[in-house]
């Protein structure tokens, strides 16, 4: 059942939102009592060292793993209620996802369109071409370099149109120059007022994309920084990983 | 669209498109085409032979069918029959990295966020092995009655045609069975390398060692008198066949044996002494059951029965069973092998369950 909330600072519409959220494994607490409000058109980043919850994070707020205790939800849908309204309007890239190599980039688009229930043809072309791999678009996967298979990616989470994006470490192994490309392709989205959730562990790459930035250490979020503190995440972070 | 059918699709194109499974279709059809090829030698024979005795003014025996021909398809039980292997090889590269091919490239996150459940993933991969599998016996089938048919002149009619269609669906079933089986393992385990050994590993153990284990435990169970460990039977019509009774190493000197020393055999079986009998029939049991355990044994038992319409068991044991003259129908040799069809189809669906439950209940988020 659909339960919008409004943020009554921003006046906008909260398109996430964490609800005393915490995933154990056997007693160790991999997520421990997340609360928290996203904005639509907001690109939040969530940074933390390898282990300090990111990914369980993503992975509840998408539906593939369930909650201990607690819930979020996804523009009014409870990722435990409703996953699948909730898969109806996100798109998640995992973190070093490698597509399909048999198939050209066209097919594997279609592909996931399909599994939405479909689209136009011309709107598979215009998504490969938003994330410029028109010219591209009937070569096979596996001729693709990281930063294109990566930029795939991204054109199978864009056809069926999200209203969340859900990106883990989107630049995990990418050279510079693909680095830059997806960087860049974020800033793009976040422009046309796409709410992005994205996670990170390298502390300096959030600082160009996001307008708010959540520290998570030992599963815990220890510190949101709002645009006029970003700069400073990497002593922030710091400070926090020695007290803790 | 569907979305299982959109799955099934994509597994369906991107298996056709794959290079090793070009090569292993390839090599089964050439195997499957030399095998039909030899077929129709075997089926010249048989038909020089019935001209000769009816020259000869011997009416009984009945003509050859066509069918001898396919019966080569089966090897000469010496062996598994390269359809038996790479039938098995082709279910096993089917199945194995459906679900863990996904997990190591990341996929199977990705595709579990798009808006289908769990079980449509796993139905839309069943049925695009489904289709594949449906296409590669399709074109096998097709290819080889066109060899058998081109070389002879002579095409499946009559009672043939509905036997090479149960032969097909069989073959349809055993490559599945594999494909599931790889399957299971692609569910269970976390690397294909680890899933493609484990189906491989199953089998070898229910079509290779399979046959050993059974002798042993029969052996076990119901132990043999010494002398009749290996014996020389005397055919009829002067013709000597031996028959190795090692149990289960399925030695037969002739498969498709002429009518003639067909009734020899049944002479032999019908000459030996009740205790010997009972004690052989005992063992032969006890090995049967086991081999029911195995897809190929039942995969090739089935179809031995059914492309043969005057093989015949005795005393249990099927091996040295090719003892009638009586043309037997199809349904009454189906109603010989109901056991080996259900026990092909136990794997099957055993084993597609056991995927199912896992799959539904696995944590893929870690």
């Amino acid at each position: 059942m659909e339960n919008k909330k409004v943020n009554t600072e921003t006046n906008k519409e909260v398109m996430i939102e964490c609800k005393n959220l915490t995933k154990a494994y056997n007693g160790f607490k991999a997520l421990d009592n997340l609360n928290l409000d996203i904005v639509k058109g907001e690109i939040f980043a969530f940074v933390g060292h390898n282990g300090a919850g990111k990914t369980t994070t993503m992975n509840l707020l998408v539906g593939l793993i369930e909650p201990t205790s607690g819930d979020a939800f996804i523009s009014g849908h409870s990722i435990i209620k409703d996953p699948i309204e909730v898969k109806k309007i996100i798109g998640f890239l995992p973190e070093n996802v490698n597509l399909y190599s048999g198939l050209t980039a066209r097919q594997t688009v279609k592909y996931i369109a399909d599994l939405n229930g479909g689209v136009a043809e011309n709107k598979i072309d215009e998504t490969l071409d938003r994330v410029g791999l028109e010219k591209v678009k009937d070569k096979r996967a596996e001729e693709f370099s990281k930063g294109m298979k990566q930029r795939l990616g991204i054109a199978c989470v864009l056809v069926k149109d999200p209203e969340v994006l859900f990106l883990d470490e989107p630049t995990s192994g990418l050279d510079p120059t693909g680095k830059m490309e997806v960087q860049d392709l974020l800033k793009k989205l976040g422009d046309e007022g796409i709410t992005i959730f994205y996670a990170s562990h390298i502390l300096g790459e959030v600082e160009d994309i996001a307008d708010r930035v959540g520290i998570l250490y030992q599963g815990k979020l220890q510190k949101i920084l709002g645009k006029d503190e970003i700069e400073k995440v990497g002593e922030i972070y710091k400070e926090i990983s020695v007290v803790v | 669209m569907n979305t299982t059918v959109v799955i099934a699709k994509k597994e369906f194109s991107e298996n056709l498109r794959s290079t090793r499974f070009i090569i292993l279709f390839g090599l089964f059809l050439f195997m499957l085409l030399l095998s039909a090829y030899s077929g129709t030698q075997n089926y010249a024979d048989e038909l020089e032979s019935y001209n000769e005795n009816m020259g000869t003014g011997n009416t009984d025996i009945p003509k050859p069918s066509i069918l001898t021909a396919f019966q080569q398809l089966l090897g000469s039980r010496m062996v598994s029959s390269g359809i038996t292997i790479i039938g098995a090889i082709i279910g096993i590269v089917i199945g194995f990295d459906a679900i863990v091919g996904e997990r190591e490239s990341g996929t199977l996150k990705f595709l579990l966020t798009q808006p289908i459940y769990r079980d449509t993933l796993i139905n839309g991969k069943l049925l695009g092995f489904t289709i594949l599998i449906f296409t590669v016996v399709a074109i096998s089938s097709v290819m080889t009655i066109a060899v058998i048919g081109g070389i002879t002149g002579v095409f499946p009619g009559g009672d043939e045609l509905p036997r090479i269609l149960v032969f097909n669906v069989m073959m349809f079933f055993y490559i599945m069975t594999f494909a599931v089986i790889g399957l299971f393992f692609s569910v269970f385990l976390k690397q294909s390398v680890d899933a493609l050994l484990a189906a491989i590993a199953v089998f070898i153990i229910v079509t290779l060692l399979i046959s050993p284990v059974a002798t042993a435990v029969a052996s076990f169970i119901a132990p043999m008198p010494s002398q009749s460990q290996v014996f020389v039977m005397r055919g009829g019509g002067g013709q000597t066949m031996d028959v190795v009774f090692a149990g289960g190493d399925r030695t037969a000197s002739n498969r498709t044996g002429t009518a003639s020393n067909r009734t020899g055999v049944s002479r032999g079986w019908q000459g030996m002494g009740e205790e010997m009998r009972a004690a052989m029939t005992k063992n032969r049991n006890v090995m049967q059951t086991i081999m029911y355990l195995s897809p190929s044994e039942n995969f090739e038992h089935v179809n031995e029965v059914i492309l043969d319409p005057y093989s015949e068991e005795m005393g249990g044991g099927r091996e040295f069973g090719f003892g009638s003259q009586i043309h037997r129908s199809l349904p009454e040799g189906l109603g010989m092998v109901w056991g080996n069809i259900i026990a092909l189809l136990v794997w099957l669906i055993v084993f597609f369950l056991a995927s199912y439950v896992m799959f539904l209940r696995q944590d893929v988020g870690r």
